[in-house]
């Protein structure tokens, strides 16, 4: 039986555009990892129906370890000092390792 | 009779429909449609004019498409200044707002134009074909225009945003490089380059897709986005009465704009002016918000995104195609 490992979980909630340029972003610390799935809703940037690209949100779920997810936390800090609209959310997760 | 008069334009089915989507959603219907059908719509709908548009051009006479491309890059450019400039009169609306507004209003709505079309061939209406080149070329431009405002409205204002977005080496060309290569742009220059070069034969056998099911098509298009616009009235509160009064004032300014480059410029008759007034009038939802959201990252989506679906879209398809085409009209008999 594998052990439960400690690890965080963030999750970032923003625009379908920023897709691309997020994952970017991402890729300079090495995070290739991450699952994304669509989502509709409302925010302070109004409503985001899902029905059309232009206003549809996307969730980013990336399981990382710590001193990594600080890093992570340094560039979306950035991004949100200049304008861009994005949630971060991070999560304290057990996860069971893929390798024993 | 050879053309609708007043508001008859109400009374197409297209135009029914997107009345349909708006009471819907206002009486809070459960209709939805599945989000990827919504998007296959936007594909289709633009293969078709693309096709249908190629096909026509590709009989047109180069100099004058020229001519059409020359005046949608002018419209496209120009617009967006002058709708900086008026809602930067009102004071009601910073200038990093300002800007990404004014980008839509020099962009193009595809389905507006597409509405047009289905108003002019209920109406037996002949049209030029120019106008599909006029509207793949001003998917873009603006974009560069608002880009501009806002980097100019950020060296007026020397916010810490401006700074760090040096600091990041924002990239301009790759910004604009997705602008110009956007999937509607690619799509609508695509099937116009296909629908000049294959064989009329060859085009003969694509004519129930192109032709058959478009308007049946636009009626589905056009429900879905009755129902986006209402969903939009939710926002009003938030864009306020004075930008509201800007999403009804722009297109008119707009649309009185492309009549006379229509009618006096391009020496189009009634159904090609009208066209070139509308895509004048309409307000960019497809090219237009990605690039703002990455470009103006500080301007509210709900804002330029209210006014463009909630407020701008339904005025020119009710109200809007039918005043330009009076106008194109009146034009015509002077």
């Amino acid at each position: 039986m594998r052990t439960l490992e400690q690890k965080k979980f963030l999750t970032i909630i923003t625009a379908q555009q920023l897709e691309k340029m997020i994952l970017d972003r991402l890729r300079k610390y090495e995070i290739g990892g991450y699952t994304i799935v669509t989502a509709h809703g409302a925010g302070a940037s109004g409503i985001q129906s899902g029905m059309l690209d232009i206003d549809t949100n996307i969730l980013i779920y990336i399981i990382l370890s710590e001193p990594r997810l600080e890093k992570v936390l340094v560039e979306i800090n950035k991004m949100m000092d200049q304008g861009y609209r994005l949630k971060a959310i991070v999560t304290d997760i057990d996860i069971l390792p893929r390798k024993p | 009779m050879s053309s609708l008069s007043g508001f008859q334009n109400l009374l197409v089915p297209a135009v029914l429909f997107f009345a349909l989507g708006f009471i819907a959603r206002l009486v809070k219907s459960d209709l939805r449609f599945p989000p990827d059908l919504a998007k296959l719509l936007s594909i289709y709908l633009l293969t078709a004019i693309g096709l249908h548009g190629g096909y026509e051009l590709s009989k047109a006479e180069v100099s004058t498409a020229v001519h059409a491309i020359f005046w949608a890059l002018a419209l496209g450019l120009t617009l967006p200044i002058i709708g900086y400039a008026l809602m930067r009169a009102t004071g009601k609306v910073d200038a990093l707002n300002a800007a990404a507004i004014a980008a839509h209003y020099g962009s193009v709505s595809a389905g507006t134009f597409l509405t047009a079309i289905a108003f002019l061939q209920s109406a037996g209406i002949e049209y030029e074909s120019y106008p599909v080149i006029m509207l793949a070329i001003m998917e873009s431009p603006a974009i560069v225009i608002g880009i501009l405002l806002a980097g100019w409205a950020r060296r007026q204002t020397k916010t810490d945003t401006q700074a760090s977005q040096e600091r990041e080496g924002f990239s301009f060309s790759g910004l604009l490089h997705e602008a110009f290569t956007n999937g509607s742009v690619i799509l609508l220059l695509g099937s116009m380059v296909i629908g000049a070069i294959a064989t009329s034969k060859s085009i003969e056998t694509i004519k129930p897709f192109v032709n058959d099911i478009f308007m049946g098509m636009l009626c589905l298009f056009l429900l879905e986005m009755g129902l986006e616009a209402a969903r939009r009235i939710e926002d009003f509160r938030r864009v306020g009465g004075t930008l509201v009064a800007f999403g009804v004032i722009m297109p008119l300014i707009g649309g009185t704009i492309g009549t006379l480059i229509g009618h006096y410029a391009l020496g189009f008759g009634i159904g090609g002016t009208t066209l070139v007034a509308v895509l004048a009038a309409s307000a960019s939802y497809i090219a237009v918000p990605p690039a703002m959201r990455l470009a103006v990252p500080e301007a509210n989506p709900s804002l330029y995104l209210t006014l463009s679906l909630g407020v701008t879209f339904p005025f020119n398809v009710l109200f809007g195609i039918p005043l330009f085409h009076k106008f194109a009209e009146t034009l015509s008999t002077l």
